[in-house]
């Protein structure tokens, strides 16, 4: 894959991200089926392009200071806390997308969102947000439950998607769930290896 | 930062982030323990009493609002910076309001953690420091207790959490509400001071919240009431224990909507208010005995701040005393220099029921009855004599000294000069619990002290 198909694939997963970032209660029906169509092309698209390669999952600047900060002898543990704290994400929302279960999907949406920003795996970080926003459309009377907080966009507007909007959001958040699990597991194994290479070399 | 400074508490559930977070800090020199649950979260802060909390919202085992507020209750001048992921700005929001110091929207990057914890830094230090009086120069005084005050005001001042003065009549809470106000950054909207106890029950509701014409009997135009004056700004309830029971439900909607609805209003409209209230009661003794409503106590008692009174801030009733001499003298044109020792003794001991407002109106009477240039116990008013007599004495009194026996036989001169000073010796050399005990004013007998002394 080349530079700039790499770009690519990073803009696509951006535009995605943005696109569940906007919150349909102050559309009209024109306007909400134009941003559905919206968000089905560019996850057809991102879908298309397949996973980032292993080589820019993560911001290797971002991740290289990270491990600078916590030293030689910071470093192993870090890295055991990132496996397993990656693995338990992947574990949920694993779980939460088979049952399905969106209070779940949002919960680890939420971890993961922060921990792939602190490594600098961008991709997934936007990608884990676009999840994130598809859960809280997928479930809109959950919202105001408490504990269901999280990352998502904001859904101020009195209309309340119908049965129909939510089987698209539900089909919405299976199609970006997929994609999220395929690269938490490569941002998985790449944290294992590099946990590996540490040990060896201690 | 040196490592004797109080540590930076962290408090994030997931390992990971902890440690990420923890390795910045630490990096840049800060002193920081973490904790992964609000409970031992909330028992570090106890035992720590850091300066500066960075705080994850969702914790595993309660909510991070209610924690900041449990740790803003007992140490308002804490700088809480409240750590979110991306959607949840909503409850962002509500912790800004609540009086966080600031947010972070995770993942946020080395720099801007850094910077934040920076600013809270600067800003926790003058609270931790000896706090000067509000710039407004109302308050005199640098009595540890006062200390305590100024310092909780430059610490919520900037907060939008809601500020609830006790203490006794005459403390000064309106200048507290006063000082929150002008420290605030909403010092450029108006300070609506509305006293609950000062107006009728029936009238309150409009006061508060205004009406429209032809509302009731007597409406006869509209009328904004004191939360829309205070729209930007800051309303100030004095007295808020007396507040009507109907009318602290309605106070109770609005302090959670932030919507007021005037008398005969069809709908509702939001308004941008920060309440401060004050009242000379224990509101907790209200909310037990049923007069003021228990949920309107918890949203109200957010960052309480109790003004001690005269009694308790030491030398700072002679400060207060030789400011008001110098302006009341100016005021009067009279030329009063300063306070005898005999009078700043007395004052010190005094237990000032009416606080500084009774103090003021000491100094007034003095400055408009007499010509100076010092304030002499002749000059003070019969009634501070009086209280002077329940103050406790310098020592134990001494046993009669003089007995009826010993004066059979004197001149009746000398028999008063010896009834005299005994008495004032019984009383610890206070000549006004004597006076009081002899039924005369305390001029009097020192006026006589003084011929006594001139005769030799």
């Amino acid at each position: 894959m080349s530079d700039r198909l790499d770009g690519t694939v990073a803009a696509v997963t951006e535009l995605l991200a943005a696109l569940h970032r906007i919150g349909e209660g102050r559309l009209d029906s024109a306007e909400r089926e134009a941003l559905r169509t919206a968000r089905r092309l560019a996850e057809t698209l991102s879908l298309r392009l397949g996973p980032p390669r292993p080589a820019q999952l993560v911001d290797r600047e971002r991740y290289l200071r990270l491990m600078e900060l916590a030293g030689p002898e910071g470093a192993q543990e870090l890295l055991d806390r990132l496996d397993e704290d990656l693995r338990q994400v992947e574990r949920g929302l694993a779980r939460g997308l088979a049952e399905p279960n969106v209070a779940e999907v949002r919960a680890q949406t939420h971890v993961l969102v922060a921990l792939a920003g602190a490594v600098g795996a961008t991709a997934l970080q936007r990608l884990a947000e676009a999840l994130n926003g598809a859960a809280h459309g997928a479930a809109p009377a959950d919202m105001d439950r408490p504990g269901a907080e999280g990352p998502g966009p904001e859904r101020p507007g009195p209309e309340r998607p119908t049965c129909e909007c939510l089987a698209a959001e539900r089909a919405a958040m299976e199609r970006l769930g997929a994609a999220t699990l395929e690269q938490l597991g490569l941002l998985a194994r790449f944290i294992a290896a590099e946990r590996a290479a540490i040990r060896t070399v201690a | 930062m040196s490592a004797e400074a109080p540590p930076l508490l962290l408090i994030e559930d997931t390992p990971s982030l902890q440690m990420v977070y923890e390795q910045v800090l630490r990096s840049a020199g800060h002193v920081v323990r973490s904790e992964a649950t609000g409970a031992a979260g909330l028992t570090a802060f106890r035992r720590l009493r850091p300066g500066v909390v960075l705080l994850d919202l969702m914790l595993p085992d309660c909510d991070g609002l209610d924690l900041m507020r449990s740790f803003l209750g007992e140490l308002p001048e804490t700088r809480v910076i409240v750590i979110t992921a991306n959607g949840s700005i909503n409850k962002a929001v509500a912790a800004m309001r609540a009086g966080a110091h600031e947010f972070l929207v995770k993942p946020f990057d080395e720099a801007r953690l850094l910077n934040s914890v920076k600013n809270a830094l600067e800003a926790a230090r003058p609270a931790a420091a000896s706090a000067p009086p509000p710039g407004n120069g109302a308050f005199v005084g640098a009595s540890e207790a006062m200390q305590a005050v100024y310092g909780k005001i430059a610490s919520v001042a900037r907060s939008m959490a809601t500020v609830f003065i006790t203490g006794e009549s005459g403390t000064g809470k309106e200048l507290c509400a006063q000082a929150v106000h002008d420290q605030s950054n909403r010092a450029r909207g108006a300070f609506i001071a509305l006293n609950c106890g000062a107006i009728p029950a029936d009238l309150l509701e409009s006061e508060v919240f205004g009406h429209l014409k032809g509302a009731f009997t007597g409406a006869i135009s509209d009328k904004p009431g004191a939360a829309a004056a205070a729209d930007g700004g800051t309303l100030f309830l004095d007295e808020v224990c007396e507040m009507d029971l109907n009318l602290q439900t309605k106070l109770l909607r609005f302090l959670q909507t932030s919507q007021i609805q005037p008398v005969g209003a069809a709908r509702p409209r939001k308004v941008d208010v920060r309440i401060v209230c004050a009242t000379n009661r224990d509101p907790l003794e209200e909310v037990r005995k049923g007069r003021f409503r228990e949920d309107l106590y918890y949203r109200l008692h957010v960052v309480p701040i109790h003004m001690p009174p005269l009694r308790a801030r030491g030398t700072d009733v002679l400060a207060i005393a030789e400011q008001a001499l110098r302006r009341f003298s100016a005021e009067e044109g009279k030329q009063f220099e300063g306070l005898s020792p005999e009078v700043a003794d007395l004052f010190l001991r005094l237990p000032w029921p009416g606080n500084v407002r009774q103090l003021l109106n000491v100094m007034r009477n003095v400055v408009v009855l007499h010509g100076g240039p010092r304030v002499t116990l002749a000059m003070l008013p019969l009634e501070l004599h009086h209280h002077a007599e329940l103050a406790p004495a310098a020592g134990a009194a001494p046993a009669p000294s003089v007995t009826l026996a010993g004066l059979v036989g004197k001149p009746l001169a000398e028999i008063e000069r010896l009834v005299i000073e005994a008495t004032i010796a019984q009383h610890g050399g206070s000549v006004p619990r004597a006076a009081r005990v002899l039924d005369v004013s305390p001029s009097t007998i020192y006026r006589k002290l003084e011929a006594w002394a001139r005769a030799g």
